[in-house]
């Protein structure tokens, strides 16, 4: 039986998610967007040691390139000069901008990273199959899928080696040999699924009109605080935004990037928002 | 049935409200392009909630969107080729505009839990939601000719791109004239090589894959979707 923050009613963690996912995209302020990264990783590395965001590191890293550098490049905006190549201004608010953009980003990815290991698909079928049954099912099943086709494409591509015996010149082949592995992977899977199918409707799929979850998750005394807090903290942290709290005007003046008395209290708001599966977990364990 | 349709009034409403109130997009643009594309693709995803389909159909569906996602794996070391365009354009072609948007946009959804999800989930789902949508209904008269097939792959292949696009511009802090062709022009051999790409695998695979897929429409009686 797990404990902590996975332990909680899905409804809690779910709405925790959306709620992280909508303040990250709202607050962009070098300040709140520094915090945050410090948080998700923190977040990440109390689930698997930071493993699977370890493995996006490429991609981050080129995303955030491309975005610090196509903002350098195509905008000369600004009155803060730190350098000039040729007639190119580059500006300090230019690349502010694209490191904060690309600081979103990652921190986006972050959050579902660490969503993926902490819902599970039970708890992901308890939510939706009520609202959206058939969206549920659908989704579940082609997630399983994945990980079993691409077992299957391992063993076709083994039996494709035997065959010829090493590795083939010309790319046409190669492409010819892919694509040969994919069409006998969706013969394969296409039978033995739809076959499933079958049964499954004799086993009386879609004979009754509304099932329930496979798994029952209580609703506690305590998921409904922690619901109110997190709802609190929400609405703080959205007061601000609305109030131009957490957010950086860079244009067409930066304005002075110190926190004001109220920005602090935001950021502690958001702080204390982000951390929480932290302190639920140590709460936890202690 | 009424509950559904208040339902996709309010989410609606909600949407539109909340754009119009933020009016200046600068304020949060990542937040907004989601907004956008959440109109797009929740009236076509309560649509096809509210019919009831057979076990067949549903596997059928979840099947081919977790195939589309997993044809890009053999593909994985070259950028921006990948079969599952072709994929989702045979399977439209085959079972219906609808069912090809579900495919579509769902094959962006399952393929990124494993590569990445992020800003750019919400867009490739419209891209590749609408090359379903736009291939099944295009296949009555137009794509049974090969010659428009491979044209229609093309296009495709660019216009996937562009509306990719369309979310780094939106993320940029100036939209001008220059950064919309800047953003447009770095992409331009990657969206050419999608465009080939997709004509390459038509040209050479499409009438293979249809016989195939039409075999098992046949063999299970599995009903048009839509």
């Amino acid at each position: 039986m797990s404990s902590g923050f996975r332990a909680l009613h899905p409804f809690v963690i779910f709405i925790y998610y959306s709620g992280a996912i909508l303040l990250l995209l709202f607050m962009f302020h070098p300040a709140f967007i520094v915090v945050a990264m410090i948080v998700m990783c923190a977040v990440n590395v109390l689930y698997d040691g930071g493993r699977q965001l370890w493995r996006w590191k490429k991609m981050i890293l080129i995303t955030s390139l491309l975005f610090v550098g196509i903002n350098i490049f195509t905008s000369q905006r600004g009155s803060h000069l730190l350098w000039q190549v040729g007639d190119h201004r580059i500006t300090l608010e230019a690349t502010l901008y694209g490191m904060m953009m690309a600081g979103t980003i990652f921190l986006v990815l972050a959050l579902f990273v660490s969503y993926q290991q902490v819902l599970t698909m039970d708890q992901f079928f308890y939510l939706f199959a009520r609202i959206t049954p058939q969206w549920a099912l659908l989704s579940a099943l082609a997630i399983r899928f994945v990980p079993l086709m691409k077992l299957r494409l391992e063993e076709i591509q083994k039996v494709q080696h035997l065959q010829h015996r090493g590795s083939l010149k010309s790319w046409k082949l190669k492409i010819k040999e892919k694509m040969k592995r994919l069409e006998v992977l969706m013969t394969w899977s296409l039978e033995g699924g739809l076959q499933t199918a079958e049964s499954m409707k004799a086993r009386g799929y879609g004979t009754v009109k509304r099932r329930t979850a496979y798994t029952l998750y209580r609703w506690r005394i305590s998921d409904f605080l922690y619901f109110v807090f997190l709802s609190v903290l929400f609405t703080l942290c959205i007061w601000g935004w609305i109030h131009g709290l957490g957010r950086l005007e860079i244009y067409p003046v930066m304005e002075n990037g110190a926190l004001s008395m109220y920005e602090w209290i935001v950021l502690g708001g958001y702080l204390t928002y982000l951390s929480f599966p932290i302190y639920v977990e140590i709460g936890a364990d202690a | 049935m009424k509950y559904s349709n208040a339902l996709l009034g309010l989410i609606l409403l909600i949407l539109i409200s909340v754009l119009v109130w933020m009016d200046p997009i600068d304020q949060s643009p990542l937040f907004i392009s989601l907004l956008f594309v959440g109109l797009m693709v929740i009236p076509l995803l309560l649509r096809f909630e509210r019919k009831q389909l057979g076990s067949k159909e549903l596997v059928l569906l979840a099947l081919l969107t977790a195939f589309a996602a997993v044809s890009r794996v053999p593909f994985a070391g070259i950028p921006s080729v990948q079969p599952t365009t072709f994929v989702i354009i045979v399977a439209a072609f085959i079972f219906g505009a609808e069912s090809g948007f579900i495919i579509g946009a769902g094959a962006a959804l399952v393929s990124n839990i494993f590569l990445g999800q992020g800003p750019w989930t919400p867009w490739q789902m419209v891209s590749w939601g609408l090359v379903g949508l736009s291939a099944g209904l295009l296949r009555q008269p137009l794509l049974k000719w090969k010659w428009i097939r491979l044209l229609f792959g093309f296009i495709w292949g660019f216009l996937f791109g562009w509306i990719m696009n369309a979310w780094v511009f939106l993320s940029m802090e100036e939209q001008t004239l220059t950064s919309f062709l800047a953003v447009y022009a770095a992409s331009f051999y990657f969206d050419l090589a999608h465009a080939l790409s997709n004509v390459f695998f038509l040209a050479l695979f499409a009438k293979t894959w249809i016989r195939i897929l039409e075999r098992f429409k046949q063999k299970y009686g599995i009903s048009n979707v839509a």
